[in-house]
């Protein structure tokens, strides 16, 4: 089975195994003792004789279970964590296509219709998601004098950047109890977003082919190995800001008057941008990278929101998101989150290089269950 | 690499006796000196003979023409403050200097290059025409120029300040005037002027500054309330606006770093928690250019100094102005300091501290204002040699050779200055001959009398110089500067100067009895956070004892070598008004061994006036202030952390009507000393002890509470 990892996966350099997320649910195996062996050793064979001891003859049992439901989100309690992540992954990356104009990608969001329905095949309407426009290669020439300025942070923040190579939970888990242990769904629904938005800026990366930084100058020298796939949008930027995003709506979905206050969202948002910087300072990003992987995560974030908390049971048109943009040549400077967010609104800003594409509406009836049910487990572990 | 003529050997060089050694050196004889930074102007001190402030320019227009026809002329630039009115300039007086008078302008190197082609005028006091070169700083950025606005000095009644109300100043590197620490408790900023000496200058609204930036209560307010949402400050973002943490400018990044040394030193000074609501103690800041914190030596401080110092002191009368009061008591804090110089408090900076506070000082204004300096953390420096007439110089030809270690791929040159004992201009007392290492080339003897210089020149660029020059009142030493350039660099294609030992041999030809030479390293060292690239140097000497018997650093000299820890005292720390402060720690009540103190060549200082905590105990180094955002916490340790200690306790002294003159800390350490260290060492002696020792508050509350 493939499992899906975020931009840290492909770095050879990471010393915590790109799994260390998913080793939380081995800790539920008696078998993780075993240095991460699927079983432990000698329990087939110890199962073979032992079967043999006291197994007898074969005799087919009277009574057969009654069926599970099929196709129906109560099952999922039954399955294994990992099977309820691929699931949600399919989810999400399923509904997102992609097409490519000029130097502008694009991604959509497929509705379909009829899915549920019958044997016809399901019909297909796809809305604008999120644009991104290559920036010129002056431009990132013009950017190098950042990276340079901002070499002088790297004393400052080497540890943080070291650390930040895997996902962002525990970073995130430090300002809110997000944990495997003690809110399971939220984490899973991290996870969830963390999936969504790597195989999103993976086709914007693969498209766009922006080159690195140490493509341009030989003074750049990262002090991490430069990953190997384009460095416009930022991975890091595009998954820290879209945790920061999710985990806040969650927050305020709870009801929970404690995560009313907009310092919990506040926090959420300084770290995304910090991780984002941390990159720069490192020498492996441009600002603009960062300002295209914000944007793309907060663009895929409330997407996310709108996706799982939408419910099939109330009337069509629940749920809906922006589409946003962003305009590689318009941009120029530094990466400056304050000007990207709201706190008060909690929604994303226009500012250099990024701009709305409008309201897109999202036909509830054609919600997906799975994530639907992960959502409100996820905010009832804040109540 | 083809070396196509070879010029070996000693050129001698005649000298300009209208620049100083560092300026000399920086643009005329360093290889490394960049030429595209000429036309650029820069901040320097000019020594005018007898000279008005209103008639500067022309004297130095005239200085021009008598030179002949020269294409373009020097460019000028006097602030204004020196314009103002001439009656009403209290707190503003440009230092004199034997009769002459030093001004803070700014400059290019055409008037350098002037300056060198004069020659002497043959009276034997005063061998320099009207103007003189006694400093200067590195070049400001461009878009750091600007016209600044003339504005009357205010004028204040002659009555007693606002009760309780103090105002505090600190002169340092990052200045974090949005920190919490220096907010009221409404918000409001407690920081009611604070000046980037390199920030970007603002033509509309008017500046009244005469380069950099200049922000006021206001425009602090206003960066508060733009950059809060629902009660949430962003601080980072309010200084990238105000272009204090921009990363595509070069060098205006120090408050996105996460630890300066001006907000520790500042947050010792005069933070404090909102809930305590201090706004009788308002603050003024000024932020030195990057390039001059960067450079140890100090050779490019004092222009940027002086100006502070003018800044601060008008800045606080405004301050009394608006509570309609008379002037209010001022405690300023440099924690800044380096080597070398008289230490006789003649030095330039030290004569205008000295003179400020004397003019502000006066009558019912006794002790009223205050500088507080760090003693340095030099003690250990090995850069002072000390050679005593009869015991040095032994034999015949009495002479004395000093080894003068040079570090390897060291980016900046290094300086030595030899200062002979009080003389007259014609005395010959000492002669000094540089040798370079194995033997490469040997100096010819320099002696007193005539200014002179001479350069080791290999290949056609300098590698190292010897110059002589006599300072005259209130100074009258002679002065040996020797200088050799970098030994490493990571550009360019200039020669280096080979590292290792060099050989500094000082002939007594004339020295009275009883008299001693001074030799100095000056300081030059890389700061955390700077890429100067930068080693020190020091001086050698097998009877040099650097451990004790048991492993620990040696903190005393044992008499037999020349070579001595005494007296590495802040250069700029012997005048006889700005109280110097040592450091201690805490929980032994020990000396650190880096502190340094004297004796110095004045009797007025034996050593620094007090000490107090430096570091909290040997393994907790440092003491805890703020980091630049706030919330954040950061220990730094050092002189420089003692001195803001007794700066905030001085304010709080003046506070209550008290005054915070040196008497005073002298006063407070007599009483604190005997009383509050009956378990732990005894009190120090007083050349690197002062009065002795300050517990200005308890150790476990500093720790955590360090505002407290």
């Amino acid at each position: 089975m493939t499992r899906v990892k975020p931009q840290s996966a492909y770095s050879a350099y990471s010393a915590y195994s790109a799994y260390s997320a998913y080793s939380a649910y081995s800790a539920y195996s008696a078998y993780s003792a075993y240095g991460g062996l699927p079983v432990a050793p000698y329990v087939a064979p110890a199962l073979i004789t032992n079967r043999d001891g006291i197994v007898g003859a074969y005799a087919p049992p009277a009574q057969v279970p009654a069926p599970l439901p099929t196709d129906d989100p109560q099952n999922f309690k039954l399955w294994g964590a990992q099977v309820r992540e691929s699931l949600l992954t399919y989810e999400l990356v399923s509904r997102i296509g992609f097409t490519m104009d000029g130097d502008t990608a694009q991604a959509w969001h497929l509705e379909t219709n009829g899915q549920t329905s019958g044997a016809a095949a399901p019909t297909a309407t796809y809305h604008p998601l999120m644009k991104m426009t290559r920036p010129s290669e002056d431009q990132f020439r013009d950017q190098l004098e950042y990276i340079d300025n901002y070499a002088d942070l790297r004393n400052d923040r080497w540890i943080e950047i070291e650390a930040q190579l895997d996902l962002p939970t525990a970073f995130f888990g430090s300002i809110a109890f997000l944990d495997p242990g003690r809110t399971p769904y939220t984490y899973q629904l991290v996870l969830a977003a963390l999936h969504l938005a790597h195989f999103t800026e993976m086709q914007f990366k693969n498209a766009l082919a922006c080159r690195r930084p140490v493509e341009f100058s030989p003074q750049m020298q990262a002090i991490i190995p430069t990953p190997q796939h384009g460095t416009l949008p930022s991975g890091h930027a595009t998954e820290a800001h879209i945790v920061a995003m999710v985990l806040d709506h969650v927050l305020e979905a709870s009801g929970n008057p404690v995560y009313a206050d907009v310092s919990w969202r506040a926090q959420f948002f300084r770290l995304a941008a910090r991780i984002a910087v941390n990159r720069t300072v490192a020498g492996v990003h441009f600002p603009v990278d960062s300002a295209a992987g914000a944007s793309l995560g907060m663009t895929l974030g409330a997407y996310f929101v709108a996706r799982a908390s939408a419910k099939p049971s109330m009337p069509p048109m629940t749920a809906s998101y922006t589409a946003w943009a962003f305009d590689g040549p318009a941009f120029s400077g530094d990466f400056r989150p304050e000007t990207m967010f709201d706190l008060v609104t909690n929604r994303q800003t226009a500012t250099t290089g990024t701009s709305d594409l409008g309201v897109q509406s999202i036909n509830a009836d054609q919600q997906s269950p799975t994530l639907n049910y992960v959502w409100e487990k996820a905010i009832a572990e804040w109540a | 690499m083809a070396r196509p003529t070879q010029t070996k050997g000693w050129k001698v060089v005649e000298t300009s006796p209208n620049a100083d050694a560092a300026a000399d050196w920086s643009f005329f004889a360093d290889p490394a000196r960049k030429p595209e930074s000429r036309g650029a102007l820069r901040p320097v001190l000019v020594q005018v003979k007898s000279g008005k402030i209103d008639t500067l320019e022309q004297r130095i227009a005239a200085f021009a023409q008598e030179q002949g026809p020269r294409k373009p002329g020097p460019k000028v630039k006097v602030p204004k403050a020196y314009r103002a009115n001439p009656g009403r300039e209290r707190g503003r007086d440009p230092v004199t200097r034997g009769g002459d008078t030093l001004y803070s302008v700014l400059a290019d190197e055409a008037l350098f290059e002037l300056m060198r082609q004069q020659s002497g005028s043959g009276d034997p006091e005063h061998p320099r025409n009207d103007l003189f070169l006694a400093a200067h700083g590195p070049i400001l950025p461009e878009d750091s120029l600007g016209d600044e606005t003339q504005r009357d000095p205010v004028q204040l009644p002659n009555t007693a300040p606002a009760e309780g109300v103090v105002v505090t100043a600190v002169i340092d590197t990052g200045l974090p005037f949005l920190n919490d620490c220096f907010r009221s408790q409404n918000g409001a900023p407690r920081v009611r002027y604070a000046w980037v000496q390199d920030g970007l200058f603002r033509n509309a609204p008017p500046s009244f500054v005469p380069f950099g930036r200049e922000f006021e209560a206001a425009d602090i307010a206003d960066l508060f309330a733009r950059y809060t949402t629902a009660g949430i400050m962003d601080e980072l973002a309010a200084y990238r606006e105000a272009g204090l943490a921009d990363f595509g400018r070069p060098r205006s990044h120090a408050l996105g770093r996460r630890v300066t040394h001006g907000a520790h030193v500042a947050s010792l000074a005069g933070g404090y928690p909102r809930a305590e609501d201090r706004t009788d103690n308002p603050l003024i800041f000024v932020q030195l250019p990057n390039l001059v914190a960067a450079d140890t030596s100090g050779a490019s401080l004092a222009p940027y100094l002086l100006s502070a110092l003018d800044y601060i002191v008008d800045r606080a009368d405004r301050i009394a102005d608006d509570l309609g009061c008379g002037q209010l008591p001022l405690a300023i804090n440099f924690s800044f300091g380096g080597t070398g110089g008289p230490l006789d408090g003649t030095s330039a900076v030290e004569e205008r501290m000295d003179a400020l506070l004397k003019a502000r000082n006066k009558g019912k204004q006794k002790g009223k204002t205050t500088i507080v300096l760090p003693a340095g953390n030099a003690h250990q420096s090995r850069g002072h040699a000390k050679m005593k007439q009869g015991e040095a110089f032994q034999g015949p030809n009495p002479s004395q050779t000093l080894t003068w270690r040079i570090q390897p791929d060291d980016h900046t040159a290094s300086f030595v200055e030899i200062w002979t004992p009080n003389c007259t201009k014609n005395d010959q007392l000492i002669e000094v001959v540089l040798h370079a290492p194995q033997g490469l080339a040997v100096s010819p003897a320099v002696q007193q009398g005539a200014d002179a210089s001479f350069e080791l020149v290999l290949d056609s660029q300098t590698i190292a110089k010897i110059s002589y020059t006599y300072v005259p009142a209130p100074t009258r030493r002679g002065k040996f500067t020797l200088t050799v350039a970098a030994t490493g660099r990571s550009g360019g294609t200039h020669d280096l100067a080979p590292s290792g030992r060099w050989k500094i041999e000082v002939r007594d030809v004339g020295l009275p009895t009883g008299s001693h030479v001074d030799a100095w390293v000056l300081r030059d060292d890389e700061l955390p956070g700077f890429d100067t690239d930068a080693r020190q140097s020091r001086f050698e000497d097998p009877a040099y004892k650097r451990w004790t018997p048991e492993g620990f650093p040696e903190q005393e000299d044992n008499g037999h070598s020349i070579v001595v820890r005494a007296g590495l005292q802040n250069v700029i720390g012997t005048g006889t008004e700005p109280v110097v402060v040592g450091g201690y720690i805490d929980r032994s009540g020990a000396l650190p061994a880096y502190t340094a103190g004297g004796p110095t060549n004045t009797a007025n200082r034996p050593g620094p006036d007090a000490v107090t905590v430096a570091d909290d105990s040997k393994v907790h180094r440092g003491v805890v202030g703020s980091a630049v955002l706030s919330g954040g916490k950061v220990t730094l340790g050092g002189t420089s952390v003692a001195a803001p200690q007794v700066t905030r306790a001085l304010a709080g002294v003046l506070a209550t009507g008290g005054k915070a003159d040196r008497a005073e800390v002298a006063a407070m350490a007599q009483a604190d000393d005997p009383a509050r260290f009956p378990n732990r060492a005894p009190t120090p002696g007083a050349a690197r002890g002062g009065e002795g020792r300050l517990q200005l508050s308890p150790q476990a509350a500093r720790r955590y509470r360090p505002f407290g």
